[in-house]
């Protein structure tokens, strides 16, 4: 047996799984103790299928405990102060906290800060899971183990990068650095109201469709047909709903996928029981007696289910960005090496930040940014972050789709190789494949 | 503040909230105030908040100034016909007077809320 010490871990690029060699995959039958390089080729991401090579080595951050001890309850002090109790918030804390035994922590949440893996949200329904089996950690057991001051329920309205002072609804904070980790909401479409259309982009939001789905099957109506929208389409779909999925395009993904690749996941979605609309517009939803809503479209009739799921986008909030006078595009503008914004000791991560103009909300980057950060508030600018492309896997089992690189919207595609049940396609710029796409 | 600074700046210069940091927060909120003045019409909720967040802002620093004030005075302040132990209490009437901070902070919140269907 080899020294516990030695055990490896490895990221999923795609979905942020963590293959843990003492622990193994016991549901795929990789007993535990098992070594990543003794694992079959043939054994997928237990979450979201990416193949084995998807993998990488992944170093956890050990949290060196505070000698002569810190106490839990921290007072109001200066220290480092982090925005938002996603993964990126708790992954900040994380680093933070490993580069420092001793820097007080605040982290500031709306929710309750309790830690799950989002994309497990997109196939939990057919797994019957629940919010106990959803939350791998509660916010308070992270925030013992971290000593990290949790405010929970708190919401950040203001921030004054001149005076490092960052307001909330539970009073003011003094900060040395700042970490903004607030994530992105979804963008609602004005015709689509808020109290009648889900949005599924928290565990909060996930547990309330399904209490409400209860346990018999409902007719769902999904707009918007984007990696959210189909992933969920299946999901309800393989959990035994009846699902109506509808986009303004004519086919699903149609705006990442090339039009022959997002044809074969329409087929593949109806095939599994999906009923598609392509080019529909929405023009509004409105609740009609006894639970029953009512989604009327142009061009065709109104359209009766038990629930709607808008699955259109989404944008990052710059209120608080925009107030402190940050620099912000389509997210908050951060240094693509050390993750600063445009103010002094104000960093950000994860699904808010824009890097070269362009937002990333995937999940593999996010601890490396956070090592950059916290090294940077360290004072350690040897550890830059360097961005790369995530690979792209929807969860669909329809029709699983991988993608490797980003595509440009002007690039030719070609086909590698095509038979009945697969597609491989890549994109080229200059004679070099840029980006390649399995289906199948 | 600034007034007894000759006289007992030498052992004032152990308080917080020094008249130049005092300074520093009002010039700061002052422009916020000034940028939202300019969209008086704007009634989005980004925009509510944030004329929310300066009003609360608002009580807050007026509760630390007259605290302040008073300290840096001393007991020539402490006196019952001074302007400082009066500003005391209109400073907690600005913070206490609906909408008070904790009303302030309540709507914040409310606002903040991410509404879903029940």
């Amino acid at each position: 047996m080899t020294q516990a010490q030695d055990w490896k871990q490895f990221i999923c690029r795609a979905c942020g799984l963590i293959y843990d060699e003492r622990l193994g995959d016991p549901d795929s039958g990789i007993a535990a103790g098992t070594r990543f390089v003794d694992i079959p080729d043939d054994w997928v991401c237990p979450l979201c299928g990416v193949e084995k090579a998807d993998f990488e080595p992944y170093e956890a951050v050990s949290v060196m405990p505070a000698t002569g001890g810190v106490p839990l309850k921290l007072t109001r002090a200066v220290g480092v102060v982090i925005v938002g109790a996603g993964h990126a918030g708790w992954a900040a804390a994380e680093a933070v906290r490993a580069q420092d035994a001793l820097v007080p922590i605040t982290l500031v949440t709306a929710c309750l800060g309790d830690r799950y893996l989002k994309p497990e949200l997109s196939i939990a329904l057919r797994r019957h899971s629940n919010r106990e089996s959803l939350v791998r950690e509660t916010g308070l057991a992270s925030a013992e183990r971290l000593r990290v001051r949790l405010m929970t329920e708190t919401f950040a309205v203001g921030l004054s990068p001149a005076l490092h002072q960052l307001r909330t609804t539970r009073g003011n904070l003094q900060y040395t650095s700042l970490i903004l980790a607030q994530g992105a909401r979804p963008a609602l479409p004005e015709v689509l109201p808020a109290h009648l259309c889900w949005r599924i982009n928290d565990l909060d939001a996930w547990v309330g469709l399904k209490r409400q789905l209860g346990g018999t099957p409902k007719h769902i109506v999904i707009i918007g047909a984007g990696m959210v929208g189909c992933e969920l389409a299946d999901d309800f779909m393989t959990a035994g709903h009846q699902v109506t999925l509808l986009d303004v395009q004519k086919a699903p993904l149609a705006t990442l996928l090339p039009e022959q690749a997002s044809e074969r996941l329409r087929v593949a979605l109806e095939g599994a029981g999906v009923k598609f609309m392509g080019t529909t517009q929405v023009t509004g939803v409105t609740q009609l007696a006894q639970g029953v809503k009512s989604v009327s479209l142009v061009d065709a009739p109104a359209l009766e289910c038990d629930e709607v799921v808008a699955a259109t986008g989404l944008v990052t909030d710059t209120r608080l960005a925009v107030g402190a006078q940050l620099t912000t595009d389509r997210g908050i503008v951060v240094d693509p090496m050390t993750l600063q914004t445009s103010a002094p000791d104000v960093f950000a991560l994860g699904d808010c930040v824009s890097i070269n103009g362009m937002p990333c909300r995937f999940i593999e980057p996010i601890s490396k940014q956070a090592h950059a950060i916290a090294s940077a508030i360290a004072g350690q600018l040897d550890a830059p972050y360097t961005h790369s492309a995530p690979v792209i896997r929807l969860k669909t089992h329809s029709l699983p789709v991988v993608m490797h690189g980003i595509p440009v919207s002007n690039g030719q595609w070609r086909v590698v190789s095509e038979t009945h049940q697969e597609l491989k396609m890549a994109q080229q710029i200059d004679g070099v494949d840029c980006c390649t796409l399995e289906l199948g | 503040m600034l007034e007894v600074e000759p006289l007992l700046g030498h052992v004032n210069k152990f308080l917080d909230d020094r008249p130049d940091e005092m300074q520093a927060e009002l010039d700061d909120l002052s422009q916020r105030i000034q940028t939202l003045a300019l969209t008086p019409y704007d009634g989005s909720v980004d925009y509510v908040i944030s004329v929310l967040d300066a009003r609360a802002q608002s009580a807050e620093l007026s509760l630390r100034a007259s605290q302040s004030g008073l300290l840096h005075q001393g007991a020539r302040g402490y006196m019952m016909n001074t302007a400082p132990q009066r500003r005391i209490r209109e400073a907690h009437f600005v913070a206490i007077v609906t909408p008070a901070i904790k009303h302030l902070r309540w709507e914040m919140a409310r606002l903040s809320k991410q509404v879903l269907p029940a």
